[in-house]
């Protein structure tokens, strides 16, 4: 998505967050297990050689006959093709030459023939060579071998054969259920199996369509149209894609099914590596990352065997017929869907300048708030720590507990803030998932949730309640302005709106945290529970409007071009990993985690703040009331036992739950490519 | 007496008119018996025995006998009197007989010769006895050594047409001096 690299760079700063951060190694190291089996494509040619593993299987069992015996019938240039018994003609020629530099060169034709146990030996032959098997063999003798590379190349072959097993091909026909669909020698030319790296490799790779299209006759001439076929076939391009490229070559299972879709996505990118991340990226992409094949994959829009050049006529993606495609699964898909970039990269900014630049924006925001808001943390846990040290700062008085309390918040704002932060939270879980569709943990809260249909529901349920309160809380703070708008003062220490006070205790606040000076005291807003407020205010206003652009993307399409997706998208993600951070580190840090509150504040729970720490916190409040004899209307008692147990319950919950999401998103983050 | 004799002897022929193809082939088998010997076990040295020969075999070495694709001494001149059908005929005949092999006396010396010759260049064609033929070989176990070396002479020359490419490779690549020794080995099996 947008941040790809703002990520890496996220996750550098993210390493300096005190918390979590050893819960989220954690989590690396056990997340770091191969998560699938669903395999990718055999070696390429274009592999490195593996020096001298062929070797390995050139160990010939005990020859009882000499292979020059055989040779004599099956090398004779001449008489290449005899007549069988019944009366079939058969080509039994081998071109020696050939065989000798297979990798099964040195092996004795009956060590693979091996019901030939004499000569002559019964014409016809059954087929019965136990390439399995035999390499089995080969490579458990080669077990307890000290030099691994010996066996490097066996296991590889052992690997294949046991896919092989486990695939379509390996299962019995349906015509005659006495054969296999495909058995080796169907697809390999056994006496012309090339080491890596050699011609017979080259060749057999550039033969791929050929083969296959013996039994897939109808694939093979789409195929063989396409730009993969043509450049396989007219220019010899031994790079680009044959049909085991996609298909994998040995665990070849059904195309209809989840995993085979998956992997042969998986295995486009193997050379359209660019495409793949920028669609790993988009929300069809990470659908497809978490295991679920019912969002759109390179061949339902570029089409499998018949892919051509988004600039030829006949391609599915090309201008004129991509709304056709789009169609397949957005039923209403409209022409403003060719303004979508599928593949929009925001770290390119020739090709996607709008894409590049909100990336840029959101990078300066995040980053200048993460790190204006982490130094201001870790200066202030400074500050306290030292202060306790020295016996100063603010600390309860256990002799005498307050027994008064300061009413901060009325009954609404408290409900207000309790579902804000629930939704959130859910908010971010749903959302996440997502964004890290890469990590386990992403993939378990989806299986979790009943798939990615269910997780889109949560998170859209979530957004209304969400936003639905947000809107809410505009209404109540209309009201109660409205109420009170003969006396409103809209600039000062009782209201919201920051001003040039704000930036003077900041700035008084930083000298003390350099011990150059006394703690400044404050009104009844501090400045940071002003950008407490004003930052998800902002948060809201982006993400509500980009989530409501997403909310119901053909609807939204109908109305506006395709690349307000690409942007909204970016934005939304963006914005939404700041909030998770900031909410789950500065947030907490500011309200719950400083040494005077530590563990945690409730508040926002109770609504009442004892009258001590009040005093603390917003002496100057203190003073004004009393000074206005108002004080006494805003005193309350000591919530009872039950609501402070209560509410230090469903603050320890929602801190939990936050730290937990906070670990999954470092984890996301750092593990991001 | 004439007339009796007439009349019975067109008797005669109507029974053979009448008679199967079969009796025929007997009586044209029969023809053979003078010099392969009876049901085609010869009984002389440098004559074959042709009883139980594969019948492919039999009817591709006539043919090409009778269309001079395949030099002979004496067989390509009777053959040449032989229809295709009765070519066929005598093929199915003969190779419906017991091959019956006449193991021939030899020395040691010779007979491990000839298995050392043999094993390199004959087996795999013959079997290591002779009695297990590739499909286009005749058996050649208990066959007449001498004949099997006046033939194998043939096989070694190049003025004589021999088609079989491969078998005459064969030949050719025995020294001079292991041809009596594989004749003598292959002649000397009855198994
Ligand atoms: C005058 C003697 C003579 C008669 C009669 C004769 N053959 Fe032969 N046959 C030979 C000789 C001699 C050979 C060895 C090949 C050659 O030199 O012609 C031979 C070889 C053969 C062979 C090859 C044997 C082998 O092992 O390759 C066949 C088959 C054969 N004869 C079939 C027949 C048949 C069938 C008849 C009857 C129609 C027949 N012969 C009649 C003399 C005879
Ligand atoms: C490539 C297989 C092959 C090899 C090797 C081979 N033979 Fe033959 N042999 C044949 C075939 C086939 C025939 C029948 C040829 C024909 O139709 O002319 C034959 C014919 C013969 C005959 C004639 C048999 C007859 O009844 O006329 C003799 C004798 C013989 N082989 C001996 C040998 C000896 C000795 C060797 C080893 C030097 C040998 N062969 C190697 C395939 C082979």
């Amino acid at each position: 998505m947008a941040a790809r690299n703002a990520r890496g760079l996220f996750a550098g700063l993210a390493a300096a967050a005190l918390i979590m951060i050893a819960g989220a190694a954690a989590a690396a190291a056990a997340g770091a297990a191969p998560t699938t089996t669903v395999p990718t494509t055999g070696t390429p040619v274009s592999d490195p050689r593996t020096t001298g593993a062929g070797e390995a299987t050139a160990s010939p069992p005990p020859p009882s006959i000499a292979n020059h015996r055989c040779l004599r019938c099956h090398a004779d240039p001449l008489e290449k093709e005899v007549i069988q018994p019944d009366g079939r003609r058969k080509n039994i020629y081998m071109d020696p030459e050939v065989f000798k530099h297979s990798v099964h060169g040195k092996v004795a034709c009956n060590g693979c023939h091996s019901d030939v146990t004499k000569l002559p030996h019964k014409k016809p032959l059954a087929r019965s060579i136990g390439c399995i098997e035999c390499h089995q063999q080969q490579r458990d003798k080669l077990k307890d071998d000290p030099d691994p590379k010996k066996r490097e190349r066996l296991d590889i072959v052992v690997q294949q054969t046991d896919n092989y097993l486990h695939s379509a091909h390996a299962r019995p026909n349906p015509k005659d259920q006495s054969r296999v669909n495909a058995a080796c020698h169907d697809c390999h030319d056994a006496h012309n199996i090339g080491k890596p790296g050699e011609l017979a490799r080259a060749e057999h790779r550039l033969k791929n369509p050929e083969v296959c299209g013996r039994c897939h006759d109808k694939q093979k001439t789409d195929y063989l149209g396409s730009v993969h076929g043509k450049a396989v076939v007219e220019k010899k391009d031994e790079k680009s894609a044959v049909c085991s490229d996609c298909h994998t070559t040995h665990n070849i299972v059904s195309p209809k099914t989840d995993p085979m879709q998956m992997a042969i996505t998986r295995n486009c990118g193997d050379c359209h590596k660019n495409a793949r991340k920028t669609y790993m990226a988009s929300y069809h992409g990470q659908v497809n990352q978490l295991g679920y094949a019912n969002t759109a994959k390179c061949f339902d829009c570029h089409s499998g065997h018949k892919m051509q050049k988004v600039d030829d006529p006949t391609s599915t993606v090309h201008t004129n017929n991509r709304v056709e495609s789009c169609k397949n699964c957005h039923k209403n898909a409209t022409a403003s869907f060719l303004a979508f970039q599928p593949h929009g990269d925001p770290d390119n900014r020739e090709k996607y300048p709008g894409l590049y630049w909100a990336k840029r924006f959101m990078q300066v925001l995040i980053f200048g708030v993460m790190i204006f808001f982490w130094v201001h943390v870790l200066l202030w846990l400074y500050r306290e720590a030292m202060d306790r040290i020295r016996g100063k700062g603010f600390r309860e008085n256990l002799d005498q507990p307050d027994i008064v309390y300061f009413r901060r918040f009325s009954p609404v704002w408290r409900w207000i803030h309790a579902l804000f932060a629930i939704s959130t939270m859910v908010l971010i879980l749903t959302g996440t998932s997502l964004l890290f569709s890469h990590t386990d943990w992403a993939k378990a809260v989806v299986v979790f949730l009943g798939g990615p249909k269910m997780e889109g529901i949560v998170h859209r349920t979530a957004a209304v309640i969400w936003l639905s309160i947000f809107l809410f809380h505009l209404g109540v703070v209309t009201r109660n302005i409205w109420r009170a708008r003969k006396t409103f003062a809209w600039f000062g220490g009782t209201s919201l709106v920051p001003g040039l006070n704000d930036l003077k205790d900041l700035k008084n606040m930083f000298k003390w945290f350099l011990g150059r000076a006394e703690r400044p005291e404050f009104c009844h807003w501090t400045y940071w529970q002003k950008f407490d407020y004003w930052a998800p205010f902002w948060g809201a206003t982006i993400i509500g409007t980009s989530g409501a652009i997403l909310f119901m993307p053909e609807k939204t399409a109908a109305i506006l071009p395709g690349w307000v997706f690409n942007i909204a998208t970016l934005v939304h993600a963006e914005e939404a990993l700041l909030a998770a951070v900031f909410l789950n580190t500065v947030h907490f840090f500011n309200v719950h985690f400083r040494p005077e509150r530590f563990p945690m504040s409730t508040t926002i729970f109770t609504g009442a703040i004892p009258i001590e720490e009040f005093k603390h916190d917003h002496r100057l409040e203190y003073e004004r009331l009393v000074a206005l004899g108002e004080l006494e209307k805003h005193l309350v008692r000591r919530p009872s036992r039950r609501v402070d147990l209560a509410s230090s319950f469903l603050a320890s919950v929602l801190i939990i739950a936050g730290l937990t999401l906070l670990t999954l998103v470092l984890y996301g983050l750092a593990t991001a490519n | 007496m004439t007339k009796t004799k007439t009349l019975l002897a067109l008797a005669l022929i109507g029974v053979c008119a009448t008679a199967s193809a079969r009796g025929d082939i007997e009586m044209l088998a029969r023809t053979c018996n003078g010099c392969h010997g009876v049901g085609g076990v010869s009984v002389g040295l440098s004559m074959p025995s042709i009883g139980g020969l594969p019948k492919e075999y039999l009817r591709n070495i006539m043919k090409q006998w009778k269309y001079d694709e395949r030099s002979a001494i004496t067989m390509n001149r009777i053959v040449k009197g032989l229809s295709d059908d009765e070519i066929d005929a005598l093929a199915a005949h003969f190779a419906k007989q017991r091959w019956v092999p006449a193991p021939q006396q030899a020395s040691a010396a010779l007979l491990a010769k000839g298995k050392s010759a043999i094993s390199e260049n004959c087996e795999d064609c013959h079997g290591f006895t002779g009695s297990d033929p590739d499909v286009d070989a005749p058996r050649i176990n208990g066959q007449w050594a001498k004949y099997m070396e006046l033939e194998l002479a043939k096989y070694r020359d190049p003025r004589f047409k021999m088609p079989h490419r491969k078998m005459k490779k064969a030949a050719q690549d025995m020294k001079p001096a292991e041809v009596p020794a594989a004749a003598g080995y292959f002649g000397a099996q009855d198994k």
